[in-house]
């Protein structure tokens, strides 16, 4: 009796070995399926044989309602354009790495968000040529844009990418506490230009009244400001610089830059005043949390927007120490472009044709479906819903980042902007003084083995000379000498040479 | 002749429900770890995403360059052996040691409240330990420059001297736990009357340890150490990158192998590069597993791996 049991036992737990067995084997499948569908409206004859166009871009907002917007975008596509679209939206932290895997097979992205300018994307073959499909444009959509920004995003004399529809300059400057001002009794004049001087002397008051205050925080983890008024190229590790906004077009090391060296030896003063966050090279708090929180008086920032637009302005004195400036980089920040592996890029630059130019679409992608994500209030702009929090709402793309998207500016305004707040974007960068080096964007790909050492000496010393932690005079020396063995004079040539190539001798 | 064939059919038999269990690990290997090896061809290849993996021209050694331009190459070997080795020492000291003190507990609720306790470190995420490490080490409100050096307070993050202690302290920290639970399963293991016996023999408890803990932890602590020779040119990327805030004014004595390949290529995108990485390290790697291995051979055939 015994016996049969412990037989039946033993027969039993074969099976169930065999069982988990076969449910790890399928298991192991769980990852594989291939994801179908999405494309709506597939059922109807004609629109399953439009070419289905995928489009793939960053958002810090929520795209939960996307079966609907890619809907009534598939609707306006077939009956306009004769084409289909997919959407697909990527947190920032996410995007770059889930972009570079679907550009490695075919047909898995076909329209995507270019971060940064093209010229990484040539190097690996990554984006199609659209030199002829942006000569047979829309005249609509070739009237957005001067004709500088789209030649900065050529590479050699071939087209790659299209800028966004944002603002193209940048002005440099100091968001303070208004708070705290307020408290204090101080009237500012956020009109002017000010000088270092008086915001140091702006600092000290504000650390006399509050004395466990950061004086001045982050303008992000780690960086304290990140550049001035010299020319990079869009090389955000500064290596070679043109002083004065590229006025010169000649190319030097960050370390003979005057002022690197100046600012850095104010900012040096200023660090062992105290009025610096000591820990400014290891937190990685920003500003936009120190500050509205009460723990930080003010910070630099160096990618500034027009006064009030961007900051809040009951939270914020917006204090402009040097006015707005286009480098040479500003029409490539944000861009997009077709995937070189794509299968039809005549129907994907009619998609980046109707993102651009359809304010229909350009109403969707920013602010989903009207009555359920938005609605146009009194004075004719976006505003949520009554009863839908922001954090309720299914489709936030326009509220939490609408500048990530081709063409803000072809959708209405959020009900948190100010009346008319693209034209006057639009006359700001007019009034922007221009890089003597526009369209120059660094191709680091001749000399890729020195940047990447040159990297490394970037990440030891520049913002540590620049944020003032280390002495100015023995980081500069140090910082010089690193840059120099690790090939900074190559580098240099190399971007002179690409300014000389645009410029001439 | 006949009859063991025979027999081994029967055995083929009553083992096939094994070799059956063995299909799902089998696939796992073949999918994760074989089939990924024929990407090590990007190590030698400028790679072009049209052209996809085999058809992107051939590119020699030049990917393998930008590991050893400048000053850097030999401050990133060092950094990635030079704490590899003392992390294999002190680590397996640390761990062979608490685990026969563990066995020395005799309350069995005590010795499984100090096994909870020593693995706890090595759950909590590195990111969290690096926000532990800048609670004691923030230069403005940090535990250490607020209660202990308040008349001198150091900028602990702009400091690279202070960094390997700091550096190998967290790690031993963080890893003593869980290697020293391996130990430990092995010390109880060993047969008691052994140690009975050496106790009738009059041997005191550091000649038991000495004789008979020590010995027959031998093939654990060979094998150990092995497996963590063979990654001898990784770094722990947390440990070195997260830790340390990603202080720049640190870099000489925290940048490794993983995190200068992070660093520098970051913003390039460049697979041929980032593969050339990888491709030296395990090769590395794995010729000094080998080469260990061999050296173990010849002392002692027993223990070696393979």
């Amino acid at each position: 009796m015994k016996e049969r049991e412990d037989r039946s036992m033993k027969q039993m737990k074969k099976w169930l070995a065999l069982l988990m067995m076969a449910v790890m084997c399928i298991g192991l499948m769980a990852g594989c399926g291939s994801a179908s569908g999405g494309g709506t409206g597939k059922k109807e004859t004609d629109v399953s044989k439009m070419p289905v166009v995928k489009f793939m871009a960053a958002t810090a907002g929520v795209s939960d309602n996307l079966e609907a917007v890619e809907a009534a975008i598939n609707k306006i596509l077939a009956e306009k354009y004769g084409i289909q679209c997919e959407l697909m939206f990527e947190g920032f932290g996410s995007y770059s790495q889930q972009l570079n895997l679907m550009l490695t097979s075919q047909g898995e992205v076909d329209v995507f968000y270019v971060g940064g300018g093209p010229s990484t994307y040539v190097n690996n073959g990554m984006i199609y040529d659209i030199t002829d499909l942006w000569a047979n444009a829309s005249e609509e959509f070739k009237s957005i844009f001067p004709d500088a920004y789209i030649e900065a995003n050529m590479v050699g004399d071939k087209l790659y990418a299209i800028p966004s529809n944002i603002n193209f300059s940048n002005e440099i400057l100091v968001h303070a506490n208004k708070a705290m001002i307020d408290e204090m009794g101080i009237e500012i004049d956020d009109e002017k230009i000010w000088t270092l001087d008086e915001i140091h002397d702006l600092v000290v008051k504000a650390m006399d009244k509050y004395p466990d205050v950061y004086g001045i925080a982050p303008q992000s983890g780690g960086t304290l400001i990140a550049q001035l008024n010299w020319e990079s190229l869009g090389d955000s590790y500064n290596i070679g610089v043109v002083e004065d906004r590229g006025a010169s077009r000649e190319v030097i090391s960050i370390t003979d830059c005057k002022e690197y060296i100046e600012f850095s030896k104010t900012m040096r003063e200023w660090y062992q005043e105290g009025l610096i966050m000591q820990d400014v090279l290891s937190t990685t708090e920003s500003w936009s949390t120190l500050i509205p929180s009460g723990r930080a008086f003010c910070c630099f920032d160096a990618g500034a927007y027009p006064n009030g637009m961007t900051t809040d302005a009951s939270t914020y004195y917006n204090l402009t120490i040097y006015p707005n400036w286009s480098a040479a980089n500003c029409a490539v920040r944000l861009g997009w472009g077709i995937a070189g592996n794509t299968e039809h890029p005549e129907a994907a630059f009619t998609l980046l044709q109707a993102f651009y130019t359809d304010s229909e679409i350009c109403n969707l992608l920013s602010w989903g479906i009207e009555g359920e994500n938005y609605v146009v209030n009194d004075a004719g702009k976006a505003a949520l819903p009554e009863g839908v929090a922001l954090d309720q709402n299914t489709w936030t793309l326009g509220f939490a980042s609408n500048w990530a998207l081709p063409n803000m500016m072809g959708a209405r305004l959020s009900y948190a902007s100010v009346d008319g707040e693209y034209d006057r974007l639009k006359a700001y960068d007019a009034s922007a003084e221009i890089s003597g080096c526009m369209g120059v964007v660094f191709n680091s790909s001749n000399v890729a083995d020195q940047y990447t050492a040159c990297i490394n000496a970037y990440n030891k010393y520049y913002q540590a000379i620049l944020a003032g932690v280390i002495d100015t005079e023995d980081g500069i020396a140090q910082y010089k000498a690193e840059l120099a063995t690790a090939g900074e004079a190559d580098i240099i040539a190399e971007k002179q040479a690409q300014i000389n190539a645009k410029y001439g001798n | 002749m006949k009859q063991t064939t025979k027999k081994k059919t029967k055995k083929l038999k009553r083992y096939i429900p094994l070799y059956f269990m063995l299909i799902p690990g089998t696939i796992y290997l073949i999918i994760n770890n074989y089939i990924p090896m024929a990407g090590l061809v990007l190590a030698f290849k400028k790679f072009n995403y049209q052209d996809g993996m085999w058809k992107s021209p051939w590119n020699g050694l030049k990917n393998f360059k930008f590991l050893f331009t400048g000053n850097d190459a030999m401050i990133i070997i060092r950094n990635t052996i030079g704490y590899n080795l003392v992390f294999i020492v002190f680590g397996t000291a640390l761990a062979i040691t608490v685990a026969i003190l563990l066995n020395a507990v005799m309350s069995q609720r005590a010795k499984k409240a100090y096994q909870t306790l020593i693995l706890i470190p090595y759950l909590i995420s590195i990111v969290i330990v690096s926000y532990i490490g800048f609670a004691f080490m923030s230069q403005e409100s940090g535990f250490l420059n607020k209660s202990v050096f308040t008349e001198n307070p150091i900028q602990w993050y702009a400091t690279p001297k202070l960094w390997p202690f700091i550096l190998i302290f967290i790690h031993l920290w963080k890893n003593f736990g869980y290697n020293s639970i391996i130990y430990y399963a092995t010390i109880i293991g060993i047969d008691p009357t052994l140690f009975e016996a050496a106790e009738i023999d009059g041997a005191s408890k550091w000649q038991q340890i000495l004789h008979i803990t020590l010995p027959s932890l031998k093939t654990t602590i060979i094998t150990l150490t092995l497996l963590s020779i063979g990654r001898i040119f990784y770094s722990d990327f947390g440990l070195f990158y997260q830790v340390p805030m990603n202080s720049g004014l640190l870099l000489d004595v925290t940048n490794t192998i993983d995190t200068y390949v992070y660093r520098a290529l970051l913003t390039m995108n460049d697979v041929g590069r980032s593969s050339a990485a990888g491709f030296l390290q395990s090769i590395l790697g794995f010729i000094i597993v080998w080469l260990t291995n061999q050296l173990v051979k010849k002392v002692d055939k027993d223990n070696a791996l393979f």
